[in-house]
């Protein structure tokens, strides 16, 4: 027998233990994934029954649409103190209507014309135009209340909707 | 008597020695061969899968572990601070009652100092407010979503302590958004407040 023929037998049997060391290893990985499959699910049954999770799933929900909420969450008390500032000292409001739309109604009543004129040209000025704008005017109207003659109008106008969002600023002035 | 002697002879094949050694060698090369491509070669890519397959598991199992540890760290976690639980419940509540609302708003009111005028609450006049069977044995299994009620409520006082009514409405625990102010005078000289917000619960 040839050197070479014994070199091809010997690579034979090499391929031969190869195979039957291949087809354990096979079933070793193959009980192994088994084996693993079965701890997955074992696991997730576990973590399914657990009674804490429907809790837990409905407290993250629950938290959820809070923070959603939190976000949108306006604060009105910031509005009237602003709404103050742009009204004159002779100025009467009969009735203020605000809605969340970003308009803003009021009925107002000045002793005469020329104060309904200032009071008009207060949102002309840019630190008040910022907040209120785009100011329409109703009706006009002469009355006498007691002894006293006043010009009363409706007017309606746009607010600024960043007046109703907190900033840290106002927490010292709205704690 | 001449001996007889039959003698048989089976013809053979005499090839020489260098030509057997050949032969040989070529069908040893032969089986080899065939034996790579068709046993061996096949089940080595039998074992890649299985081990790809094997890994792919236990990288499937640690995952699913890890999601186990961070579940039981958030349990705990949630369990460890009843407090915020509790800010939760009266920020969103799970389950709400029309009374508890208004009752919220009644104490709002008094506790600015103004006359209460009326307070309306609508909004799920078909929905079961006590004695849920279902909730009651698994409160947790429930399917829940947002629920958005609508109320409002007239006021009547001086703008100091509305000003005060509205601070304590948008900072109240429980989450109440206005969507509206109508200021208007009343007869005895003092002003009525009409205030539409809307409440939440998840239930």
């Amino acid at each position: 027998m040839s050197l070479a023929n014994v070199v091809l037998i010997v690579v034979i049997l090499a391929m031969l233990g190869f195979y039957v060391w291949m087809r354990f290893s096979i079933q070793k990985d193959n009980a192994q994934a088994a084996d693993y499959q079965s701890q997955i699910a074992k696991e997730k049954a576990t973590a399914l029954s657990s009674p804490d999770r429907k809790e837990l799933l409905t407290r993250q929900a629950q938290l959820k649409s809070l923070q959603d909420i939190i976000l949108k969450h306006p604060y009105w008390s910031l509005i009237l103190p602003k709404l103050a500032d742009v009204t004159l000292k002779k100025a009467n409001y009969m009735s203020v209507k605000i809605e969340s739309t970003g308009v803003l109604g009021l009925s107002v009543e000045v002793p005469d014309t020329e104060q309904l004129d200032k009071f008009l040209q207060i949102f002309d000025l840019p630190e008040y135009n910022k907040y209120f704008y785009n100011v329409r005017i109703g009706s006009i109207s002469n009355g006498q209340v007691g002894d006293k003659l006043l010009t009363s109008f409706d007017l309606k106008m746009n607010y600024n909707p960043e007046l109703l969002k907190y900033s840290p600023g106002d927490a010292l002035k709205n704690p | 008597m001449p001996e007889l002697q039959t003698k048989t002879t089976m013809p053979t094949i005499k090839l020489p020695q260098n030509k057997n050694s050949l032969f040989e060698l070529v069908l040893l090369g032969i089986i080899a061969i065939l034996m790579f491509i068709f046993i061996v070669n096949p089940k080595r890519t039998e074992l890649t899968q299985a081990k790809d397959n094997a890994d792919k598991q236990k990288s499937a199992f640690d995952a699913t572990r890890g999601e186990q540890v961070k579940l039981d760290a958030l349990v705990q976690s949630m369990k460890s601070d009843p407090k915020a639980l509790a800010e939760l419940d009266e920020a969103l509540p799970l389950s709400d009652r029309i009374s508890r609302l208004r009752l919220t708003l009644e104490y709002i009111s008094k506790s600015s100092a103004m006359s209460i005028g009326d307070i309306s609450v609508s909004g799920g006049t078909e929905q079961v407010v006590s004695g849920d069977r279902e909730r009651l044995a698994d409160p947790y299994s429930v399917v829940r979503k947002l629920q958005k009620f609508d109320c409002s409520m007239t006021v009547t006082g001086s703008m100091e302590q509305f000003q005060s009514l509205l601070q304590k409405l948008e900072n109240n625990g429980r989450i109440l958004d206005i969507s509206g102010i109508d200021v208007s005078s009343s007869k005895d000289n003092a002003l009525q407040f009409k205030v539409n917000m809307s409440a939440y619960a998840y239930e």
